[in-house]
């Protein structure tokens, strides 16, 4: 973590609006693709963002060291949007952007790219796709995807595998990518 | 070791968390089976593919204004719950300030001092009435107090000026 982002949350711990205001600009985009990818959804991915920066400005005094930052802010981002992907939508379809399903479909573009890994995404699990987030785009290491999702190593090392394996399926089904 | 061993492995091999043995004999099997070398790379397109597919997907501008526009609502209704507590003990000190003064012993006391100034501001009036005239009883009054202040004032100037000369 950068010495400016430690300077900041202190001063934010003490009350400093300012320091508040610069720590959401540097992880917004942290916490709203981790909660797209779980939640799917551009409109409620916007919404979680603001209760999780809302949930971190009300408990930030609360956390002793600042190195464990980023990792507190995971724990946060991916509980809330968890437990709204449980609230809103128990067994719902999230509503993917339909102009973009109606598209050519062109396997090689990055939009298509993610459309396929989107699709394939809503197949797995909250828990999967969670993991697959925080350690393929967040790049967290086993040790810290335990402390975030608290659970032992030896789970996290079996969900990603079988998060993992149940993506290549689908996406080999879906686009011939095996 | 068989391919469904190795497979097993390979997430933990991408990542690189697996202990040194476990590294070499997959390192060690890749070389041989094309089958395994084949899903290692597919797991490694998986990982670009994510970061290719999200690098995109980026906040909107409004977050930083929506956000504290949203926390000062809540300190704000925050505030309002407070005060409204505040006031609700208030009145239930005073209730229970009144409840005392009526059962406690203490509280007797304190009404019973309290009905002796009302009659002696009762007496005061009923005499300024016998006198005939309420004005002049006021302005005896306005005339003592004003003494007392005077009288006060000179010796606190008496003690003042001992003051220096000593």
């Amino acid at each position: 973590m950068k010495q400016d982002d430690l300077n900041l949350i202190r001063s934010a711990k003490r009350g400093q609006v300012e320091a508040f205001t610069s720590l959401v600009r540097n992880y917004k985009n942290f916490v709203f693709r981790t909660a797209y990818g779980v939640i799917r959804n551009k409109s409620d991915a916007e919404d979680v963002t603001q209760e999780v920066f809302i949930k971190i400005h009300q408990s930030l005094s609360s956390l002793r060291d600042e190195f464990t930052f980023p990792t507190w802010i995971a724990r946060i981002t991916v509980r809330t949007a968890i437990d709204w992907v449980r609230q809103i939508g128990k067994g719902q379809e999230s509503d993917l952007d339909t102009d973009r399903l109606t598209t050519v479909h062109d396997p090689h573009t990055s939009s298509d790219m993610r459309l396929d890994l989107e699709q394939a995404l809503g197949q797995l699990s909250p828990e999967q796709r969670t993991i697959l987030i925080l350690r393929e785009l967040q790049g967290f290491d086993y040790e810290k995807l335990a402390e975030i999702l608290d659970i032992p190593i030896g789970t996290v090392r079996s969900r990603l595998h079988n998060a993992r394996s149940q993506l290549r399926l689908i996406l080999s089904n879906e686009r011939g990518y095996a | 070791m068989n391919c469904r061993t190795i497979e097993e492995l390979l997430s933990g091999f991408v990542d690189n968390e697996l202990s040194q043995n476990e590294r070499e004999t997959v390192e060690h099997h890749l070389e041989t089976c094309r089958n395994c070398k084949q899903s290692f790379l597919e797991l490694q397109d998986m990982r670009s593919m994510f970061v290719t597919s999200f690098e995109s997907i980026v906040a909107p501008a409004w977050v930083e204004e929506n956000v504290l526009r949203a926390i000062d609502v809540k300190h704000q209704s925050m505030q309002a719950r407070r005060l409204s507590i505040l006031y609700l003990v208030v009145v239930l000190t005073e209730v229970g300030a009144i409840v005392s003064l009526a059962i406690l012993p203490f509280g007797k006391f304190i009404t019973a001092i309290v009905q002796l100034l009302l009659a002696s501001l009762r007496g005061a009036v009923h005499l300024a009435t016998f006198m005939g005239s309420p004005w002049l009883s006021a302005f005896v009054i306005f005339c003592v107090l004003l003494t007392g202040s005077a009288l006060i004032g000179l010796v606190r100037l008496l003690r003042a000026t001992n003051e220096v000369l000593l």
